[in-house]
């Protein structure tokens, strides 16, 4: 008998095939399956969020665990209609303009994806244009902006102000990130926040939609 | 020379893995004018990615020379850059300024300025300038302006930014009023800059213009790597180094397809990344081994190489920031690094210069450099007759071999506490350190400039549409 307790010890392992394996088992079972994400994989997903906070859990293990989640999510997203999918929110994330550095925005990403969130990731070189044709299209909570280098953070400022420009930017929040960046930063150029990891992301994004 | 033959086993096999690299994976130059200058010479291109044959790697590399020497305004600090010989450079790069206690603000140009003085009063430097911190105060296009400050408070070797094209013609045209014409800059290597690769296997646009900027006037650049085993490169070791020298190579390669000769240096600054947190390392002792191999590669392919520092991660100028700032200089040190940038203020994984920090740093870099120097094994040392002399129960403090050594063998220290101590340590220990500081900036001396040249240097900025009155300022 499937349970969701081992669901969410294979969720704390990483293991993707059996998540998957314990998923289809739960659904042929006709356990609903809002009870599946809610019960076996965010429970899972959780206790990797406090391990990882502690310092027990690294990088590649959190990251190993997210996928697995989201393997078994992709089980079940079929049977659930959209607007009941649980979801903090929708954010756009990308690293700006001059600036090629990828991974630490990924990461962000996927932690910000394994919290419950729905993360569009454009990429890296976004322009402030491509940042507003995003936005446009996707109508995101949240818009993160990356840079690694201090020659580039000047263009998260061209984003803020091109978002601006056009409108946007009140209908949406803005975070930050990336090695030069500071609180003070943020607060200068007009973004609503901060982090200076990708752990802290997902708490920061939840503090400023207040959820 | 490239000597892969003398290469031993290790080395062999890294260099070995950074030739599948780029012959199976390639690097991507994000610059058509540099694909295009690959093409010509028969690199093979697809889209944006270069694959090289070792053959072409080794033949374009043995082209870079073993050797240079920098010349300064003031000749007193022209030194080589090459074999065995070590300099130590300036902190780059960092947009916050920290204190003791990890309060950071964002770096501002008195930061820069009051950082030149630091260098320039330190004679353990005969480097200044580039990034010692990236003010936030002066607007978006700043090289140009940071060299202006540099030339104006130092007259040591010249270190700049990086930029873009334009912004990199500006910087030779400023450096062609100093030194002669920007045409006979060629003649003499008086700046160096420091590209980076974007770990795995790119190249930036920016980078790649100053490197062509650089290497049209050759002047040296530093092509640098700095992996982050576990993040940008295999978590093991030998695969980040091997990545970084694939790197590294490939850049110096089309440095030289660039113009036939041009003094480059092989960079790498890289290291582990902490696996808790995705952060890098730069105090780690994966770091440190990761200098020493950089340097062990560069010397057997006969290139001048630049890595390592006193850096750390700590956040504060704590413990921690002393132990793991001895260890990388000290392993970049022994390992005859050439140009050793970081060495000095660098605090929270190259994201802060802190002042107190720098003070300490000097203290490191003086400890080291006896280290280095070590046992001068010799009559006069072994002082054979001084024991006889002494002989059984008597003591050397008052012998006339004490009186003529003591203050040339051992290290003496500037800030460090030993001995007994009136009153709180920690307390005297910062003390010394703050003193220390105030004493170098307090007796600081502007370097003389001629009046003539410093108004055409002005004249030159305003005419490149930079602010007035933030030139005067930096003065």
């Amino acid at each position: 008998m499937s349970s969701f307790a081992d669901l969410a010890q294979y969720v704390i392992e990483g293991a993707e095939s059996q998540v998957r394996e314990q998923v289809k088992s739960l659904t042929a079972q006709g356990v609903n399956p809002l009870e599946i994400i809610n019960q076996g994989l965010i429970a899972g997903m959780s206790v990797v969020g406090t391990r990882f906070k502690a310092g027990d859990m690294f990088v590649p293990e959190v990251l190993m665990s997210a996928r697995a989640m989201s393997a078994g999510i992709e089980i079940v997203r079929p049977l659930i209609a959209e607007t009941d999918m649980p979801s903090f929110g929708k954010v756009v994330l990308g690293t700006v303009k001059g600036d090629l550095h990828d991974i630490g925005k990924n990461l962000v990403g996927m932690l910000l994806e394994s919290s419950g969130f729905k993360v569009i990731n454009l990429g890296v070189d976004i322009s402030p244009e491509q940042f507003v044709q995003a936005v446009k299209e996707h109508n995101p909570d949240i818009v993160a902006l990356s840079a690694l280098l201090t020659t580039t953070m000047t263009a998260m400022k061209e984003t803020i102000e091109l978002l601006q420009e056009e409108g946007l930017k009140d209908k949406l929040k803005i975070i930050v990130g990336g090695a030069p960046v500071s609180m003070d930063f943020a607060d200068q150029i007009g973004a609503d926040g901060y982090a200076p990891d990708a752990g802290s992301a997902a708490d920061l994004c939840k503090k400023i939609l207040c959820l | 020379m490239i000597e892969l033959d003398e290469m031993d086993d290790d080395l062999r096999k890294i260099h070995e893995a950074s030739m599948a690299v780029l012959e199976q994976t390639g690097m991507r130059f994000h610059h058509p004018k540099v694909l295009e200058i690959m093409r010509q010479n028969r690199i093979r291109i697809e889209g944006q990615t270069a694959f090289f044959t070792r053959e072409q790697v080794i033949d374009w590399v043995s082209k870079a020379p073993t050797h240079f020497k920098m010349h300064a305004r003031n000749p007193n600090y022209d030194f080589v850059v090459g074999g065995d010989h070590v300099e130590v450079c300036p902190g780059s790069g960092s947009s916050f300024v920290c204190e003791v206690d990890g309060t950071k603000h964002a770096a501002l140009m008195s930061d820069y300025i009051n950082f030149l003085k630091l260098y320039h009063q330190s004679s353990y430097y005969k480097v200044n300038g580039g990034i010692v911190v990236q003010p936030t105060d002066i607007g978006r296009s700043t090289i140009a302006l940071m060299l202006y400050a540099t030339m104006v408070f130092s007259d040591k070797v010249i270190i700049t930014g990086t930029g873009t094209a334009k912004e990199v013609e500006q910087l030779m045209d400023m450096l062609g009023i100093v030194f002669g014409g920007k045409t006979s800059l060629a003649d003499k290597p008086r700046c160096l800059t420091i590209v980076n690769t974007n770990t795995p296997l790119q190249f930036d646009t920016n980078m790649l213009e100053t490197m062509m900027v650089f290497n049209k006037y050759k002047q040296p650049v530093v092509i640098a790597a700095a992996s982050m085993a576990g993040t940008t490169a295999p978590m093991t070791l030998a695969g980040t180094i091997a990545l970084a020298n694939a790197e590294v190579l490939a850049g110096i390669a089309v440095a030289q397809m660039i113009n036939k000769g041009t003094p480059v240096i092989y960079g790498s600054q890289s290291t582990t990344s902490d696996m808790r947190t995705g952060s890098i390392a730069i105090g780690a002792p994966e770091g440190a081994l990761a200098y020493q191999y950089a340097a062990r590669l560069a010397k057997s392919y006969g290139l001048p190489c630049r890595g390592g520092g006193t850096l750390t991660d700590a956040k504060t100028l704590s413990v921690q920031a002393g132990y793991e700032s001895m260890l990388t200089l000290l392993a970049s040190y022994s390992a005859k690094t050439n140009l050793i940038f970081q060495s000095s203020g660098i605090i929270d994984s190259y994201n802060s210069m802190c002042y107190e920090k720098f003070i300490a740093d000097l203290e490191i870099i003086g400890m080291v450099k006896r280290y280095i120097d070590g046992v001068k094994v010799d009559a006069e040392t072994l002082a054979v007759d001084e024991i006889t002399k002494v002989g059984i129960a008597g003591q050397f403090l008052t012998s006339d071999h004490t009186m003529k050594h003591f203050r040339k063998e051992p290290f003496l220290p500037d800030i460090s506490l030993r001995g007994a101590v009136a009153g709180d340590p920690s307390a005297k220990l910062m003390d010394n350190i703050k003193t220390k500081k105030d004493k170098l900036l307090a007796s600081y001396c502007q370097p003389e400039m001629s009046p003539e040249v410093q108004g055409k240097l002005v004249e030159y900025l305003l005419e490149c549409g930079y602010d007035s009155k933030l030139i005067e300022s930096l003065t």
